[in-house]
């Protein structure tokens, strides 16, 4: 699988899922790029493209948990968007990647649930667990 | 489904997904409830509108470009020359062949417990009689307890506390190599209930845990309470029994 045929979905996604984690558009791209550059012949020998997403999405989560925190000039995004990713990165962890992968448009819940090591029920609680901290930070 | 559970559950549920059927029904319960229902309205517009915001980021350019060029730049052929090393391949063989093995003993030794041949004689019967003998046909299926000894002078085959409240679609007791068996079959959710003497069968189970197995198109969870033991069995594979005991009989699994 060649790399250049990655879906533009999935890379947005990708992005989106390492902005809500990172809380910054910078430091998100950088986080993306990490995870590509350091998974990128895994990335290209994956036949089944399931396992692949799953693989990206693990690469770029641990790249954006480990990121610094951004400096400098931000990278020009939605002024909604980019107060909810700020919002988002207050979210502790695993909560605020359940939630952020359940935004997301790639992952079905229970695929969701197998990539965070929980069973479906957990999942849900920590789904809830997350979505009040967002609401306390997100008022109507 | 347990209203708790359903609640939960329903927490998984996202516009335009389908998800997995227990998200599914746990949807459609919750919405019989006027307050729950409200209550997953506003999830679901809380959500769609959280989805609805992210979604209007795309990726940077810096990231597709990146992403070319890190493509031109593999160098394609040293993935596939490590395993064309004939020690590495044969190592990986090696330790393939070792793996396989373990998984194949770790699965047999589920799977085998003394006594689990008659159980599959259970399950044979309850496949053969299909559901034309009713005998207690829709009575809470906790009552059986009294019926059996009533009728049959059977004690102590009571169905488990968990499964208690359903409502059976079929019960009766019925002879295996001249030792009884109770036969209680549940419609919503489907499941067969069995409770029989452990000695009767030479059943031997270590603890109280289920020990679930599978057998043909079957899936059995059987637990030893006392002198007697209860199996379950449903439609399905072993994920399926643990979703089950996990969703109606909470504790440990073997």
């Amino acid at each position: 699988m060649d790399l250049t045929t990655l879906p533009a979905s999935l890379l947005d996604d990708a992005f989106r899922f390492a902005l809500l984690l990172t809380g910054s558009a910078a430091a998100a791209e950088r986080a993306v790029i990490d995870a590509i550059a350091s998974g990128a012949h895994q990335l290209e020998e994956m036949r089944s493209v399931r396992r692949r997403d799953a693989m990206l999405f693990s690469r770029v989560r641990e790249a954006s948990l480990r990121a610094e925190p951004a400096s400098g000039e931000e990278a020009p995004i939605d002024a909604e968007a980019a107060a909810l990713a700020r919002k988002f990165h207050e979210i502790p962890e695993p909560e605020r990647s359940a939630l952020a992968l359940f935004y997301l448009d790639t992952l079905e819940a229970q695929e969701i649930a197998e990539f965070l090591g929980m069973r479906l029920h957990d999942l849900a609680e920590t789904l809830d667990r997350g979505r009040g901290r967002l609401r306390e930070a997100q008022p109507a | 489904m347990r209203a708790r559970t359903a609640e939960r559950l329903a927490q998984c549920y996202r516009t335009g997904k389908e998800g997995d059927s227990r998200i599914q029904r746990a949807v459609r319960q919750t919405q019989r409830d006027d307050t729950s229902k409200l209550q997953l309205a506003e999830k679901i517009e809380f959500d769609d509108r959280m989805a609805g915001i992210i979604a209007r980021v795309p990726a940077p350019a810096a990231v597709r470009e990146r992403l070319a060029t890190l493509a031109s730049e593999l160098p394609r052929e040293d993935w596939r020359a490590i395993f064309k090393n004939p020690a590495i391949l044969s190592a990986g063989l090696a330790l393939l062949v070792v793996l396989c093995l373990a998984a194949f003993f770790s699965w047999s030794r589920m799977q085998d417990f003394a006594g689990r041949e008659a159980l599959v004689e259970m399950l044979d019967h309850a496949h053969r009689t299909g559901s034309v003998d009713l005998e207690f046909r829709g009575v809470e299926a906790g009552s059986l307890g009294d019926r059996f000894f009533l009728q049959y002078n059977l004690q102590h085959y009571e169905v488990p506390p968990e499964f208690a409240h359903y409502k059976t679609s079929r019960a009766h007791v019925f002879q295996q190599d001249g030792h009884p068996v109770a036969l209680v079959g549940i419609d919503q959710p489907a499941m067969v209930i069995f409770i029989f003497r452990a000695d009767d069968f030479g059943v031997e189970l270590p603890g109280k845990d289920w020990r679930v197995f599978e057998y043909d198109e079957l899936a059995a969870a059987v637990r030893r309470e006392g002198d007697t033991c209860c199996m379950v069995a449903i439609l399905g594979d072993r994920r399926d029994m643990r979703d089950l005991l996990e969703e109606f009989a909470p504790g440990p699994v073997d």
